[in-house]
């Protein structure tokens, strides 16, 4: 924020500059303010990414700007609970308000937000209901071992070993199950973690996770931002390196937060990207160097529906280079197409992470006829290799490129990639200016429209205008939704064409999405340029909203910017 | 007989969950669903409440929240209520569970209010719990600069198996509503009475002085004999709690396939009025009746109790001396004798000597309990060196009708 100030500070001062001296061509000010706008464009970047690395108490603030409740019967943790908001919420809860139905409610909403698997319940409810699924054995019926019962611990480390393609036979000690991947972020940032300390994580990213570890504990994630403009050594857009990494930390560190641990996902939600064993290991290796803990999510690990992308699990690795530090997640909630069912495992060699995870498992237990159920589905080898697995990877496929043609029908590029339930689609040209509060317009036309996508900055993407789409439904769902996108989409365009609104730059738009109020002159306005009398007016304005002059004396600029001062003398005269 | 089951009743229950159709699977069951509980079984638990606990309201469902256990209530009412280091009243003892429930997530400090087993003047029975007693309490916190949020009662209560009068509950809500506490009541035991004794829900009071700070938990555990189910249930009229409570519940759903074979259950009201209810009754008084002789003839007296799954029994005169060191030496020669109960100390007791005992087992478990219990007081009177113990055990003839 404070940047931005100095931006529009410096540009006023530029064109004041530029207008006393008589012999300067009026836009050599302009021309100038505009590279040093680039320049601190870039600086400004940055120094989002450093906020960012000092949490908001809401890292999601209600972009309605509605203030804060603060009831009197919640304690200060409890009214911070209550008022955390995720734009992912507030889709959910209005599609379920007005679910789609083809019979009952053909107008409601369609989800192509939320990830889920639609595509096997056939085999899956075949299976589920067949006579070994239930038993109500006595065990079942009573106080479990909160670890989860030894025999589905046993299946666990079976079903890793040979779809994790472990080295080793991987042991049931290391296992524990409890009721989905949500408990297992909240009670592994309970562990890992003291209230206030951070963990890395790439954005964007799943926005849930931020809810996950700052719920109970108080934890905040460090983002390490990517981008989609691709860079030096970069291969793909939203390029994950140890570079990136590295930086994030050291800007964490300076702002003095103590980061403990890494989150990885892989299959990655929501770029759908595959890491290949080489970065893998490149990022355990950086974790390790600094002693973070890591947390590899897994859970998209089976829905990887292309032979060609090579995935590989960490526990297929010959050697962790920090085993008592990697920590790995998988749920059925994706792989199988069950999220209702309520059941995740951990599996790690730290045998005092999982003692402390196993103390708070009683809050997170499973129930026992679930675990038998479980138990069942993971032991059955054949049916998963034969029925499920290929017929599973062969929809998702054919839904993928259903949704792709679509999108390239209409235009709209995304990352094509092959794993998991969606795509991340470049939604950009249809912001009037690329800002997070047009984003956010488009998404709730998307939703009065009736169809739910998830906009990019319910991940913490940092660049506005980007949207996951999910495709793992069913065909006639799939193509409504899309229909509903472009009706809205042909009216935003017709719009954008009938205002003959320029898209802004990158950093006018920024500057513009953290002012509301005040006036700005910007190098590439159409406005003719002010008078004197006018800069000066609009500098008093300025100079009174902030202790800017205060703070940042001209000895001090000059240390920190010598490049640009020197610039500045010139242009005045010095 | 230390982990409170109730493992008589498994036949009736197994048989009952079995008939329900599994051949039917929604896609719902399959999918996320609302974190609070699907409506159709968050409205069957209204009904079953609005009728169970004669409730003065009907239980309105959208007051309801589902939770994978009671325990998982306890710990969300927890963090939402209090802030880290805040203190909340329970009456001692107390089942122990409470204790990890508010404080492994929540990070609070009990403030206990410790009851005796000698009946003073104006107190009917022992361990009775007075409104001075929550005021001296309070006041003791105070000097200890504890910050106290809420008042945490168990009725029917565990460990002792007694049962509130109307007045002490009213009593309890006044004395709550004068300082602004918030009363958490966890009536999880309210199907569980094994005698004629009356039981009042709170919900059944005609005036609740702070319906807004009232918290009422209920789950299937004990009543129902599914504690592997995990549901456990939070009803609350204050809409700000419920909010803060629903953003948690994320992380203890319970699954849709329990909730949805737990709607049907509740649904079939003749089969849990008329044959559920009546024998779990009828089982549980005949374990209960068949503890308390068992123990009597043994020499251990037994604190009398309406409910439970258990008693609380006197052990006292087998300690070598009136400490808990003693009481913790009688447990471990307990456990050489392969039989686990409950001692005191672990329910915040605050005399030596006291143990929970579960009774919730078929005849036979039960008499081969009181054996092993029989031999292991014997063994560790030997220790002890009760010579006039010792004997008067030995001269008894060790009986029990099966």
């Amino acid at each position: 924020m404070e940047r931005e100030h100095e931006l529009r500070m410096f540009t006023v001062f530029a064109q004041m500059v530029s207008s006393l001296r008589a012999d300067s061509s009026p836009d050599f000010g302009l021309v100038h303010g505009l590279q040093m706008a680039d320049r601190w464009g870039e600086d400004s970047k940055l120094m989002k990414g450093k906020a960012s690395a000092r949490p908001p108490s809401n890292p999601s603030p209600d972009p309605d700007n509605s203030p804060e409740r603060i009831s009197p019967y919640l304690s200060k943790r409890g009214n911070r609970i209550s008022n955390f908001y995720n734009i992912m919420n507030e889709g959910y809860i209005a599609y379920v308000a007005d679910k789609y139905d083809e019979d009952k409610n053909p107008n409601g909403i369609v989800n192509l937000g939320t990830s889920e698997n639609k595509l096997c319940f056939d085999l899956l409810s075949k299976r589920l209901t067949q006579s070994d699924m239930h038993q109500i054995d006595p065990p079942l019926l009573q106080y479990p071992d909160w670890r989860g019962h030894p025999f589905i611990r046993e299946e666990f480390a079976r079903f890793f070993t040979y779809y994790c393609k472990a080295p080793a036979p991987l042991k049931p000690e290391n296992v524990i199950v409890i009721n989905g991947g949500g408990s297992l972020f909240c009670s592994l940032a309970a562990v890992l973690c003291d209230p206030g300390d951070g963990i890395l994580i790439a954005t964007p990213y799943y926005g849930a996770i931020s809810m996950h570890v700052m719920l109970y504990s108080n934890v905040r994630l460090v983002p390490v931002h990517l981008e989609s403009r691709m860079t030096g050594s970069d291969t793909r857009p939203f390029h994950l390196t140890v570079e990136r990494l590295e930086k994030s930390l050291q800007d964490a560190k300076m702002e003095d937060v103590r980061v403990r641990a890494l989150i990885l996902m892989n299959p990655h939600n929501p770029l759908a990207d595959v890491y290949s064993p080489t970065e893998m290991k490149d990022f355990l290796e950086f974790a390790k160097r600094h002693e973070l803990h890591v947390i590899v999510d897994e859970v998209y690990m089976l829905s990887v529906f292309e032979e060609t992308a090579q995935y590989h699990s960490v526990l297929s690795f010959d050697r962790l280079p920090d085993p008592q530090r990697t920590h790995v997640m998988w749920a059925l909630s994706k792989d199988f197409a069950a999220s209702g069912i309520r059941v995740g495992s951990l599996y790690t060699e730290n045998q005092d992470v999982l003692s402390a995870v196993a103390q708070l498992a009683f809050l997170h237990g499973v129930p026992g006829p679930t675990q038998h159920k479980v138990a069942q589905l993971l032991r059955d080898r054949d049916w998963i290799n034969q029925t499920f697995l290929q017929t599973n990877r062969a929809r998702l496929k054919a839904a993928h490129k259903y949704v792709t043609d679509e999108l390239k029908e209409l235009g709209i590029p995304f990352l094509n990639r092959h794993a998991a339930f969606f795509v991340w689609a470049d939604f950009r040209r249809y912001l009037k200016t690329l800002s997070f509060e047009e984003e956010l317009l488009l998404w709730r036309r998307f939703v009065n429209n009736k169809v739910l996508i998830i906009c990019g900055k319910a991940f913490e993407c940092c660049e506005p205008g980007w949207f996951r789409i999910i495709f793992s439904d069913k065909t006639y769902r799939l193509q409504l939704g899309m229909q509903r996108l472009q009706k809205v989409l042909k009216e935003v365009e017709q719009e954008m064409q009938s205002e003959d609104k320029l898209l802004l730059s990158q950093l006018d738009a920024e500057c513009k999405a953290d002012i509301v109020e005040e006036t700005v002159l910007h190098p590439s306005s159409q406005e003719k340029a002010p008078g004197l009398d006018g800069l000066i007016g609009l500098l008093k304005r300025q100079m009174q909203s902030s202790d800017w002059l205060q703070k940042h004396t001209v000895e001090q600029f000059a240390q920190d910017n010598p490049e640009v001062f020197e610039v500045f003398s010139r242009l005045a005269g010095k | 007989m230390g982990l409170s089951e109730n493992k008589i009743c498994y036949d009736v229950i197994a048989e009952r969950v079995s008939k329900i159709i599994m051949g039917n699977m929604e896609p719902e069951a399959l999918h996320y669903a609302d974190h609070q509980g699907i409506k159709s079984f968050r409205e069957e638990i209204a009904n079953f409440l609005t009728e169970q606990t004669a409730s003065t309201n009907p239980v309105n469902a959208d007051h309801v929240i589902v939770m994978n256990g009671c325990c998982s209530v306890f710990a969300t009412l927890a963090t939402a209520l209090f802030d880290p280091g805040d203190g909340y009243l329970i009456p001692t003892p107390s089942y122990c569970g409470v204790y990890p429930q508010m404080c492994k997530y929540a990070d609070l400090r009990p403030v206990h209010v410790p009851l005796q087993s000698k009946a003073f003047s104006g107190e009917i029975h022992a361990f009775q719990l007075t409104i001075q007693k929550l005021e001296d309490a309070l006041q003791i916190a105070r000097v200890q600069n504890i910050r106290v949020r809420a008042l945490v009662l168990l009725n029917p209560n565990n460990p002792l198996g007694t049962i509130y009068s109307q007045e002490l509950l009213l009593g309890c809500l006044q004395f709550a509503h004068r300082l602004k506490l918030h009363v958490i009541i966890d009536e999880m035991y309210m199907l569980s009475i094994h005698d004629d004794t009356p039981f009042t829900s709170v919900l059944s009071l005609k005036e609740v002085p702070d319906p807004q700070r009232l918290h009422y938990i209920w789950g299937f555990s004990k009543d129902f004999a599914m504690g592997g189910f995990r549901c456990g249930v939070l009803f609350t009229m204050n809409k700000e709690v419920k909010t803060a409570v629903t953003q948690l519940a994320v992380f203890h759903q319970c699954p849709v396939l329990v909730q949805h074979i737990l709607t049907q259950l509740l649904f079939d009201k003749d089969w849990i009025n008329c044959v559920y209810l009546v024998k779990n009754k009828k089982r549980l008084g005949e374990s209960y009746r068949l503890m308390f002789n068992g123990l009597a003839a043994l020499g251990v007296p037994v604190l009398k109790s309406s409910a439970g799954l258990f008693v609380w029994a006197d052990f006292r005169k087998f300690l070598s001396s009136p400490t808990f060191e003693a009481e913790e030496e009688l447990w471990q020669s307990l456990v050489k004798a392969k039989v686990f109960i409950s001692p005191g100390k672990s329910y915040g007791c605050c005399e030596p000597g006291w143990f929970r005992i579960v009774c919730s087992f078929p005849k036979e478990v039960i008499s081969i309990g009181l054996q092993r219990l029989h031999q292991g007081l014997q063994a560790h009177s030997q220790e002890c060196g009760f010579p006039a113990l010792q004997s008067k055990l030995n001269r008894r003839k060790w009986s029990i009708t099966i």
